[in-house]
């Protein structure tokens, strides 16, 4: 009887498995063949505010953290900002919190301003990528919004944070140009010798500049623009700072690191590039 | 009896529903802002393999299905809707072989299961990346970011398996502690 009972209950987990396997798969292909904008857009209905909610709860934190983490590298600039932050860390948590917006809204008007050809969308960080596998963002704004893939994502200030890997009707995946697969034209804005900008994240790094022509005059400190070839990116956005050159006698060209000048996992707010990419 | 122990069951699915969304919103959005390197606790797998020890297959894969459903309705279409489901029921499956009559009282199962299902996880998650098209660094992720959270998941088991034992038990599920 008890031998009966378990070849029972094995048989009911062999036909679940089946069953949640070929379901998983079919939603897979559905969602893939963008069946299931309807579903998922019920469930972003619901999950998108308490996303957005948890991530402004925890974005101070994430903050704080990741200065901590960054206080070997920041040590003489902290020292230059300790009165700064004694000041800061005066005020209140709710004051912070508005400081921190009003400035990115701030910025974000400055940059529309600056660059009138470009028209872009206010989108909310709501989120990054749970396996920790890849540097990407998701934001709060997709296709219902004009958002396609490839479309350029930058800060508030404009500065180029990433790309559009994908987009669903009202949400979508920014890959961050830390993420080994990102891959942006530049060019130095002091001599415009051109390189690739990569991401080196899964390397530990954060970017590297390759394919830098032997002769080309790059150096610690220069600010690398985007050339706007290829792609749905604008040209003359700001990608990174070079950090270091490195060059040998036998290599035909020379690659450098370069740092984002933006934290780009924090942000709250980001612009995403609808129109205007291509000049 | 039969109607009180699926009364039970149908309970445990409710706040295993309930526990999975809380992981699922802390890996998607806390951890992510929160820690910044890569080597992180994937807390949905390890529920999963931590409900497949203490309960049964059959409970582990309702589970593996509802939280991967959570991490792909709360992650943004890098994945298709699906994905998370669909490898994380293979990774309870894998689970299941720590619950092997010879392993079974061994202290060390679970500890080799949570890493071992962890591992699994990023490897079909890389390979699932790779046949969607993106190009995962399969090394790095591996070394970087696998290995880490298959540690951590290691570490964190014997809490998560106490726990589950005892919510097992308060919901009059098993009698048995063998931790």
């Amino acid at each position: 009887m008890k031998q009966k009972d378990r070849s029972l209950s094995w048989t009911r987990t062999v036909y679940l498995l089946v069953a949640l396997v070929l379901v998983s798969l079919a939603l897979v292909l559905l969602s893939q063949g963008r069946q299931l904008g309807p579903v998922e857009g019920a469930a972003s209905v619901v999950f998108t505010p308490v996303q957005q909610f948890v991530h402004d709860a925890t974005s101070g934190v994430g903050g704080w953290i990741d200065s901590v983490r960054r206080a070997h590298d920041l040590e003489e600039e902290n020292k230059q900002l300790r009165t700064a932050l004694d000041a800061v860390t005066a005020e209140n948590a709710t004051n912070q919190e508005y400081k921190r917006e009003n400035e990115q809204l701030r910025a974000m008007l400055k940059f529309q301003t600056d660059r009138p050809e470009i028209a872009a969308v206010l989108a909310n960080n709501i989120g990054g990528d749970a396996s920790g596998q890849m540097e990407i963002m998701t934001i709060d704004r997709g296709v219902a919004d004009g958002i396609r893939d490839g479309m350029a994502v930058i800060s508030p200030g404009g500065i180029l944070m990433g790309t559009v890997l994908s987009t669903k009707k009202d949400r979508s995946t920014v890959l961050l140009i830390t993420d080994h697969s990102s891959s942006v034209a530049v060019a130095s804005q002091r001599t415009q010798s051109p390189g690739t900008l990569k991401g080196m994240w899964q390397e530990g790094g954060r970017l590297s500049v390759q394919h830098i022509p032997r002769d080309a005059d790059m150096k610690e400190g220069d600010l690398l623009l985007t050339t706007g070839t290829g792609g749905k990116i604008p040209k003359g956005l700001i990608a990174g700072s070079v950090s270091a050159v490195h060059q040998n006698d036998v290599q035909s060209e020379k690659d450098a690191e370069a740092l984002p000048l933006v934290e780009l996992n924090t942000l709250e707010n980001v612009l995403v590039i609808t129109s205007g990419g291509e000049k | 009896m039969a109607s009180a122990r699926h009364y039970a069951f149908e309970k445990m699915v409710y706040i295993g529903a309930v526990l999975l969304f809380l992981a699922g919103l802390v890996q998607s959005v806390v951890l992510p802002e929160v820690v910044p390197i890569s080597a992180r606790p994937q807390f949905v797998v390890l529920l999963v393999v931590a409900v497949c020890l203490a309960e049964s297959l059959y409970e582990a894969i309702i589970w593996a299905f509802i939280g991967g459903l959570m991490l792909d309705l709360m992650s943004g279409p890098a994945f298709p809707l699906g994905s998370n489901a669909l490898i994380l029921v293979l990774v309870a499956l894998l689970a299941s072989l720590g619950q092997a009559d010879p392993f079974h009282n061994l202290l060390l199962v679970p500890l080799v299961t949570a890493f071992g299902a962890t591992v699994f996880y990023h490897v079909l998650l890389m390979g699932l990346s790779f046949t969607l098209g993106h190009q995962p660094a399969f090394l790095d992720n591996l070394v970087r970011v696998a290995l880490p959270s298959a540690i951590l998941n290691a570490i964190l088991i014997p809490v998560a398996y106490s726990a589950m034992l005892w919510l097992s038990e308060k919901m009059g599920r098993r009698v048995r502690v063998e931790w």
